[in-house]
């Protein structure tokens, strides 16, 4: 049967069809389960090792955040932001002990206005990395952790009073090149942490709508061509936070400062979002003895 | 025995090889790092005067509106003509009336400028045709002993057919809303729906009530997206299907009124509502209003939306400017002056005869 489409021309009923799931798609899934099977043995492998040092750590954050999503809006946002972070490290039996290994988790929601204030973002992220680092010691008192992280980033970006493009969806799953530098001096008698931290996500998949796809089109079921390959042709994030740690008594202060770059291009859709929080918390090292936490206040995992 | 020197000298040797991997990774890290930043995402910015917010709807309207070419409508032309009449020394009101009058070259009822002072509007869809609805003499039909759920308003006629008004899909009602409704209908010879006036609302709820009136899966139409910023970069038409209801439908003839305010939502479900077996459309042709609508936003803050996706009947064909009913009928002055709706006097006849359909 042969009907006209909207360009003039006559086409068959069958290539309206929807197409099966394409090649492209498939290997993107794929790529995502291999990295997360070629990262699972290593993550028991790392998991609990009796007696083993661990640093934990927790903190509130507030800042600044920019946001521009060409999906709901051609203008800038500017607002606030609050994070919640939470990381821990450990060391591990991996390679004589010199492999550490780190589950970092990121909560950043933020509220944002246009340069005429008539219309509303509201952001939400949610991180999670796990990464293994192999530790250098360099020089005296600076200590290099190099590794890689498998993880994910989801989040939303709401307008409030677009109608049928309302929010756009963040979806990646990645393979990300890490970097820790921790330099550790004395000032008097109080022991001071000065820690740098990179990750910048290098390959793996995304999520996004096609340049004018509406979420009611995708409801109907029309997924194709939603997840695509990222690395840095069309997704770029840096997660960058500088940290400053005073040991204390039962635990340690830390005051971090936070910027991260998100940014994605693809399917003439452009995203970027830039927090700058700073963040205080508290974190402490200790060690698991016959299944209960000891706390350590000699030794830490960053040394 | 190698001297203690010796010693020193290739341990601090060894250190140095141990140490260069470290060196290089951090290094191609931080260049890595100063590249992508410096590649990043160049927004395009217009300045927030006359100027700037006239070419900022321009080009918002250029690469996302869905309807150019159906409609032969040269884009960069109407950039000429009014490009000219632009100047930055006009106040809020004045710019206001000249992009509203650019927009409304478009002939699109989806197509708003939304100020805090006005909005911009193209309703020629139904103002330039009959009305086709008096509400007064609704009431003479409902009266006051008629019940409402869910935004239906419902009553069994006297000659024992089911009449139900739907004047908005914004409210949606819920399964258990129309589970009441088409069970005290089950009774009747046949229903009325009556969605004159309706201007539309969620698709959604256009949705689930058609899909009370099928029982099997039925093909009514297809949606596209645009994939580009060209006029014409459009996806692949994805089929759209009335899913029959699990829980209960109506088996018994139905007519759905229309006129022409009957736009947008309504204007889809009366597509999905003729592929439907046993329904009959009567009334006036749709207002039409076939593009899932966007919004965006020029620099002073003011809210565009537009049709933004085409959605198209089952033969691929445009519903854009309205549907033709299965029987054209048009309010007669004699029958108002009677306090009579004509059309609901057709249905009523149709579906005491329905033989004769």
């Amino acid at each position: 049967m042969k009907s006209p489409d909207n360009n003039g021309c006559f086409r068959s009923r069958m290539q309206f069809r929807r197409q099966k799931t394409s090649g492209g798609n498939q290997t993107i899934f794929a790529f995502c389960i291999l990295s997360f099977v070629s990262f699972f043995p290593l993550f028991c492998l790392s998991q609990e090792v009796p007696g083993s040092l661990t640093y934990k750590a927790f903190m509130v954050g507030y800042g600044i955040s920019s946001v521009y999503d060409s999906y709901l809006s051609p203008l800038n946002y500017t607002g606030e932001n609050v994070g919640l972070y939470y990381e821990q490290m450990k060391n591990t039996k991996l390679m004589n002990g010199n492999v550490s290994a780190q589950h970092l988790f990121n909560l950043n929601y933020s509220w944002s206005k246009n340069d005429p204030e008539t219309a509303s973002y509201y952001t939400g992220f949610l991180e999670y990395d796990y990464g293994l680092y192999r530790r250098f010691k360099p020089v005296n008192k600076l200590q290099v952790f190099a590794g890689m992280q498998g993880g994910g980033l989801f989040g939303v970006i709401y307008n409030t009073r677009n109608g049928n493009n309302p929010a756009t969806g963040k979806g990646h799953v990645n393979l990300s090149l890490s970097a820790i530098a921790d330099y550790k001096l004395q000032i008097r008698s109080q022991p001071l942490h000065f820690r740098y931290q990179l990750n910048v996500p290098f390959i793996g998949a995304m999520y996004s709508p096609q340049f004018g796809q509406s979420y009611y089109e995708i409801g109907l079921g029309a997924t194709d061509n939603l997840v695509h390959f990222a690395s840095f042709h069309n997704y770029f994030f840096a997660s960058n936070m500088l940290s400053a740690e005073i040991p204390l008594n039962n635990f340690t202060l830390r005051f971090s400062y936070h910027f991260s770059f998100y940014e994605t291009r693809i399917n003439d859709l452009d995203t970027r979002l830039i927090t700058n929080t700073f963040y205080i918390g508290f974190s402490y090292n200790f060690f698991i003895v016959s299944g209960k936490q000891k706390n350590n206040n000699y030794r830490y995992v960053f040394e | 025995m190698f001297s203690n020197n010796y010693i020193l000298r290739q341990k601090t040797k060894d250190k140095r090889q141990e140490d260069r991997p470290v060196l290089i990774f951090c290094l191609l890290f931080f260049i890595f790092f100063l590249f992508f930043l410096t590649a990043c995402v160049k927004i395009e910015t217009f300045s927030n005067d006359p100027r700037g917010n006239f070419e900022a709807l321009w080009k918002i309207m250029d690469e996302h509106y869905c309807f150019f070419q159906y409609k032969e409508i040269d884009w960069n032309k109407i950039h000429s003509e009014y490009a000219e009449r632009i100047d930055n020394s006009m106040n809020d009101e004045s710019l206001f009336l000249l992009l509203n009058e650019m927009l409304q070259e478009l002939k699109d009822g989806h197509v708003n400028l939304s100020t805090p002072f006005d909005v911009g509007r193209y309703w020629k869809w139904f103002e330039d045709y009959p009305r086709n609805f008096n509400s007064n003499i609704l009431d003479n039909y409902l009266g006051s002993q008629y019940a409402i759920s869910g935004g239906i308003s419902y009553k069994i006629l006297e000659d024992n057919i089911g009449y139900m008004y739907y004047g908005d899909f914004s409210s949606g009602p819920g399964e258990t809303n129309l589970d009441y409704i088409i069970d005290k209908f089950s009774i009747c010879e046949g229903i009325i729906i009556d969605v004159r006036d309706n201007g539309g609302g969620l698709l959604s709820n256009a949705d689930k009530l058609a899909a009370r009136f099928v029982n099997e899966k039925t093909l009514v139409g297809y949606i596209q997206h645009k994939t580009g910023k060209g006029h014409n970069d459009f996806s692949e038409p994805f089929a759209r299907y009335n899913e029959p209801s699990s829980r209960l439908r109506y088996q018994k003839p139905v007519v759905v009124l229309t006129n022409r305010s009957c736009y947008s939502a309504t204007n889809d479900f009366v597509n999905a509502m003729r592929y439907c077996p046993n329904v009959t459309i009567v009334g006036d042709k749709t207002g039409g209003g076939s593009g899932l609508p966007f919004n965006s936003e020029i620099p002073n803050g003011w809210s565009v939306r537009f049709s933004a996706c085409p959605i198209f009947d089952a033969n691929m064909q445009q519903i854009e400017s309205g549907i033709e009913p299965d029987i054209h009928v048009d309010l007669s002055e004699r029958d108002m002056k009677k306090g009579k709706d004509t059309l609901i006097e057709t249905a009523r006849n149709l579906l005491k005869t329905p033989t004769q359909q």
